[in-house]
């Protein structure tokens, strides 16, 4: 599975390249609407709106599911990826600086044996029912 | 009467136990003292006659409202097993722990004080190991800011307001409280006080709320992990009267890996408001179409407060309704099965609730697996409706030591 999702990116290399991977399917945006620097830290807000029409919000950060037993910051180490979080067993944070490009690690680390999530950390809204 | 019995109980119980020199350290729980078979010992909690969606002893109300005798949960026959301190297991005579997640909580409030055990704000959290960020002192205040209402509050005091003479009672009153303040949302944070509730220890967590946008794959994963963990996630279905399998959007309440509940009203149906999905599991007292259900309520704007003429403390206390407090309601009931047998795993609490439910309004329940052994389920309304004393019951019944 994981190596037919490595041609497809491949492939999808050569063409658009903004998506990443969320349950299991590739989500791909069109042309970025707008980066708004609504915090002047590290944390840039970047939306984005899917082919299927969907608005997407999230940080210059990526979170990273790790399979049992996998070694993910050696993953992270042949990456190049210093500036990364454990957030539990499982889980991690990466933070990527303003000349990484988010949808080309959250490619490259989802077609990653030992990566079963990468994507990026949306901001939600939420309704209290 | 019988609380003032039941008092004298406890004194006397007390002095008995301090007179023995204690042994083991610690405060002998409440639940273990006082007469279980008799739930009028809650008469002593003044709101407690507003209690419809509980026991059908209640409901002295000033109006006639029409409230279907039916309407409650049965919480009596739970009682008189156990108000959510552990019975048997490894905790015996511990509390069991529930977290809730939500807008922000009233510390102080007066059926909330007693029962918070631990309380972090993931609003500043970036990264990092959440037990360090919320040991910081800094972090852990959870209250309201400049006199928002307070979900939180209200969605708490359906677990675990306790026994104290004042306001209400809880489904869990005995049980204790983890209160985790999220309203800034990103995926990390979430991710983050999911795990903070795990490593306290929390058996059940209470969510409700819902992202209109869709769970995303992460916090659905964190989610999986923690119901692999044997932690029990609650999630409210939502109050647009909408079918949630008709879009594409994934409602944090239709994941397989939580309990899904929706809303129930006092004339013993299905609320109106309530949503509904071929995931959703069972549904609770959520109020509507009528009178709401009674909880904790902080307000600086007293006219908000629905009291529906009735004379309760505006300041503290309002009628409120939604499936945000059918979640809680059942949460506690789920803290209650732990209570009798901790040894369930999510699946099978699950189980056990959908199984004893009783069946209710006009639906027509169907056996979708076909096999003629499990519940039923209707579109509309699920497997039914929380019957806290056959889900104890049951619990108790399935206990291998």
């Amino acid at each position: 599975m994981k190596k037919l999702l490595l041609l497809s990116l491949l492939s999808s290399l050569c063409f658009a390249s903004d998506f990443y991977y969320e349950f299991g399917k590739k989500v791909e945006m069109k042309p970025k609407l707008q980066a708004q620097s609504l915090n002047t830290q590290s944390n840039d807000i970047l939306e984005y709106e899917t082919t299927e029409g969907k608005k997407v919000k999230f940080k210059n950060e990526i979170i990273i599911q790790c399979k049992k037993d996998s070694n993910c910051e050696k993953v992270f180490k042949d990456e190049n990826i210093n500036n990364y979080s454990k957030i539990s067993n499982a889980f991690y944070l990466i933070k990527l600086n303003s000349s990484q490009n988010i949808f080309e690690y959250c490619q490259k680390l989802y077609t990653n044996d030992s990566i079963l999530i990468a994507h990026p950390n949306f901001i939600k809204e939420r309704v209290y029912r | 009467m019988t609380f003032f019995k039941n008092n004298i109980l406890i004194i006397s119980s007390l002095i008995l136990f301090s007179g023995c020199g204690g042994g083991g350290g610690g405060s002998t729980p409440l639940s273990s003292l006082i007469d279980q078979s008799d739930p009028s010992r809650y008469d002593s909690e003044p709101y407690f006659k507003y209690a419809w969606h509980l026991t059908k002893k209640v409901n002295s109300f000033s109006n006639n409202h029409n409230i279907d005798p039916s309407s409650h949960i049965n919480i009596a026959t739970a009682w008189v097993e156990t108000t959510g301190i552990y019975k048997v297991g490894t905790n015996i005579n511990q509390p069991v722990k529930i977290a809730v997640i939500d807008d922000n909580f009233n510390v102080n409030h007066e059926d909330l004080k007693d029962k918070l055990i631990n309380q972090c704000n993931f609003e500043n959290y970036i990264s990092g190991d959440v037990i360090t960020y919320c040991n910081n002192i800094s972090n852990q205040d959870v209250s309201p800011v400049n006199g928002e209402n307070s979900h939180g509050t209200a969605v708490a005091s359906f677990i675990t307001a306790n026994q104290n003479s004042k306001g209400l009672i809880g489904s869990a009153p005995d049980a204790s409280l983890i209160a985790i303040k999220q309203e800034i949302v990103d995926d990390i944070k979430t991710i983050a006080a999911f795990e903070y509730a795990k490593a306290l220890g929390a058996k059940v967590i209470n969510c409700s709320w819902g992202t209109p946008n869709g769970v995303s794959g992460a916090v659905s994963a964190k989610i999986q992990e923690l119901k692999d963990d044997g932690i029990s996630i609650v999630f409210a279905s939502g109050n647009d009267n909408k079918d949630l399998d008709s879009d594409s959007i994934i409602d944090d309440s239709e994941l397989s890996s939580v309990i899904s509940i929706g809303s129930s009203n006092i004339s013993n149906e299905r609320s109106s408001f309530s949503n509904y999905s071929s995931t959703m599991e069972i549904l609770a007292p959520g109020g509507g179409d009528g009178v709401g259900v009674l909880g904790a309520f902080v307000t600086n704007n007293q006219s908000s407060s629905t009291t529906y003429g009735e004379n309760i403390d505006t300041t503290s206390y309002s009628f409120t309704q939604g499936t945000s407090f059918s979640a809680p309601i059942t949460s506690g009931i789920i803290a209650l099965m732990l209570s009798v047998n901790p040894n369930l795993t999510p699946d099978q609490i699950r189980t056990i609730l959908i199984e004893t439910a009783d069946k209710i309004g006009s639906g027509t329940y169907a056996d979708i697996n076909g096999d003629g052994t499990t519940s039923t389920f209707d579109t509309l309304r699920a497997y039914g409706k929380l019957n806290a004393g056959n889900a104890v019951t049951q619990a108790q019944a399935e206990y291998v030591p």
